[in-house]
């Protein structure tokens, strides 16, 4: 497995007394597409800034292919496409100027890419950035990130405050850049149906510690919710430390939990004297039990 | 692309991403610097050359605004300080792109150093007439006829008295003003540079490092000179622009609009320059300079409060007229309007 990216138990904190990050440790291997998943105020907006540069770690290291992202070099840097969040973009200069700019900056800049992305996003390049509708600044700062083919993609909520098909177009160009170029690709969103259509690993942050980072496919397959109810009235609730999520109610406890093997389920319901059956969830299904109340 | 290509290359951008403001500040040069070499007619009188309450707080603003651009975007450090900067959002955009980072850090240097130069160049021009006399004061109970004779007779110095007021004499040395260009370069362009990367590598928080970074050139460069009631000025603006940043107590918004760095050192140079306007308005100046004798403090605060009174004035109308062609021009753009939003931006 070629590592790309990599966090190294990275803590960072902005106030002393509460930490954005802790210990957040991560490898994403070349041509992942890679979806980084949490509630607001999770640290995914600090963890990619960390990646890219703007943020120094207060504790641990980031490597970014195969570099400390502090200390680059241009030759370096001509393999990376960023697009932060919104605000990102100077506002004063128009699309054609800033386009023009950029592609000084890279050798590889693929010009027949930028026409089609122009014309699919249907980007009136003479008007000033400000002038343009915060979607359509979005697609023109993702322009800018990928017309260079990179090797590597950082996006900071990218499909905010775009419409449904925009969207869409977005998806399929990350897509079919991870699919030509080999470009690995790591993204940040609340859209999680966005995510799962596109995405072949994702990570889930909730109060800075990554509670989950492994293949979508492998995390819909090994967390399930289990279902465990009594006949009788008022049964005492099944307790299982180490399950995400425990809710209990109207003769029934629901358990969200990494399932391994149906023995230990029925050993644990055996000693509850209940019934039980296991279901598997989709990704937001997943995402919320995940990152809610453990209890409720 | 080569290093010096990448450096140019990034300094297009800082200048093209906010042309107006670089516009203005060379239009607010070339209106200084005239300003000031055409006060040479006053060559033949007497007079203080030290900085007037108003230049002070220019520096101060001055000040204020370069250390920002110094800082602009840099989300290490920076984050409500932001909107201040000349350059705002600049750097994490130039931050991503294929650039020798170590560039980008350069160039805020030397967009600083710039500003330095351009913002001080009419205090160095008028201090560094080479015709202006550096002028020194000596004041004794006794007499000072002795000294005076043999200073005046040193040839190293080219000496010559200006005023003899019994116990007190001033002598002047011509061409004074040379050395005093070389030292205020090196005071405000190498000092300055030098305190901000120190407190930049110390990683201070926002506030503390204002603070000393704002104060600690000061008595380096004017504590031997400057009154103490700028220093008052001192600590109030920086009272101030802790309040604004609402380091000290939530301070509300249009309040903070009103002490921002940006606007409460103009309101007061504003002031004195109304002050100045009306106490030395020309027919009035002609006559003072007609009638008065010379006073050694007169010219220099005169000259500088009437240059100001120029520049807001005239500065204020153009930046009216630039405003109104604007929107006319922008007008004319966008010559089709459907429900405010334009067809082309919408």
């Amino acid at each position: 497995m070629n590592t790309i990216i990599e966090l190294r138990n990275v803590s960072h904190s902005f106030v002393a007394w509460q930490n954005v990050l802790k210990n957040v440790s991560l490898k994403i291997p070349r041509g992942s597409i890679y979806g980084l998943l949490g509630r607001n105020g999770a640290g995914k907006t600090t963890c990619i800034r960390l990646l890219v540069g703007l943020l120094k770690p207060q504790e641990g290291s980031v490597t970014l292919l195969q570099e400390d992202p502090l200390r680059w070099k241009s030759a370096v840097s001509q393999q990376l496409g960023y697009m932060g969040e919104s605000g990102f973009l100077p506002s004063n200069m128009t699309g054609k100027r800033l386009i023009s700019w950029t592609k000084k900056l890279y050798p590889q800049w693929d010009e027949a890419l930028e026409k089609r992305l122009i014309e699919i996003f249907r980007l009136n390049l003479l008007c000033r950035v400000s002038s343009l509708s915060l979607g359509q600044q979005r697609q023109l700062a993702f322009l800018l990130a990928v017309a260079f083919r990179p090797a590597v993609l950082i996006l900071d909520e990218p499909a905010g405050n775009l419409d449904v098909v925009a969207r869409r177009q977005f998806l399929e160009e990350i897509a079919a850049l991870a699919r030509e170029s080999e470009t690995t690709v790591l993204f940040s969103s609340h859209i999680l149906s966005d995510v799962e259509r596109v995405a072949d690993r994702v990570g889930i942050l909730s109060n800075g510690s990554l509670l989950v980072d492994e293949p979508l496919d492998d995390l819909k397959a090994g967390i399930r919710q289990v279902r465990f109810f009594w006949d009788r009235p008022g049964p005492p609730p099944v307790q299982i430390p180490a399950a995400y999520r425990n809710r209990a109610g109207h003769g029934e406890t629901h358990v969200t939990l990494r399932f391994t093997d149906s023995e230990s389920i029925q050993k644990i319901a055996t000693a509850a004297g209940c019934s039980w059956e296991a279901c598997g969830l989709n990704l937001e299904d997943l995402f919320v039990e995940i990152t809610g109340e453990k209890q409720s | 692309m080569k290093p010096l290509q990448q450096l140019f290359h990034i300094l297009k951008f800082q200048v093209l991403i906010y042309p107006y403001r670089f516009i203005g500040l060379l239009l607010y040069v070339v209106f200084m610097v005239t300003m000031q070499l055409s006060s040479l007619r006053y060559n033949g009188l007497p007079w203080e050359s030290h900085p007037s309450t108003s230049y002070f707080l220019f520096l101060l603003l001055s000040w204020v605004l370069l250390e920002q651009s110094v800082f602009s975007g840099d989300s290490r450090f920076v984050s409500g300080a932001r909107p201040l900067s000349l350059t705002p959002g600049s750097f994490s955009f130039l931050w991503t792109r294929a650039l020798d980072r170590n560039l980008i850090q350069l160039s805020q240097i030397v967009l600083y150093a710039v500003f330095v130069i351009v913002i001080l160049l009419p205090g160095i021009t008028q201090l560094g007439q080479s015709m202006e006399p550096l002028q020194i004061r000596f004041q004794s109970p006794e007499d000072n006829g002795a000294f005076q004779r043999a200073l005046l007779a040193e040839p190293l110095l080219g000496a010559y008295q200006f005023y003899d007021y019994g116990k007190r004499i001033i002598v002047a040395i011509p061409y004074g003003g040379d050395y005093r260009i070389g030292l205020w370069l090196f005071q405000n362009v190498g000092l300055s540079l030098l305190f901000l990367w120190i407190f930049k590598g110390l990683n201070l928080s926002e506030a503390w490092r204002d603070m000393i970074s704002i104060i600690l050139p000061f008595p380096l460069f004017y504590g031997l000179i400057l009154p103490w009631y700028a220093w008052l000025l001192v600590m109030l603006s920086l009272l101030l622009y802790l309040a604004y940043l609402g380091r000290i107590v939530p301070t509300p918004r249009p309040f903070r609009l009103l002490i921002s760095p940006l606007v409460l050192p103009m309101i007061i140079i504003l002031m004195i320059s109304a002050v100045g306007a009306l106490k030395f308005f020309p027919p009035f100046h002609r006559f003072l300079e007609r009638y008065l004798p010379p006073d050694p403090t007169f010219y220099g605060d005169q000259f500088l409060l009437y240059a100001h009174y120029h520049f807001w004035l005239w500065g204020g109308l153009a930046l009216v007229a630039i405003v109104l062609i604007q929107s006319i021009v922008r007008k004319a753009r966008t010559p089709h309007i459907v429900s405010g939003v334009s067809p082309h931006c919408s």
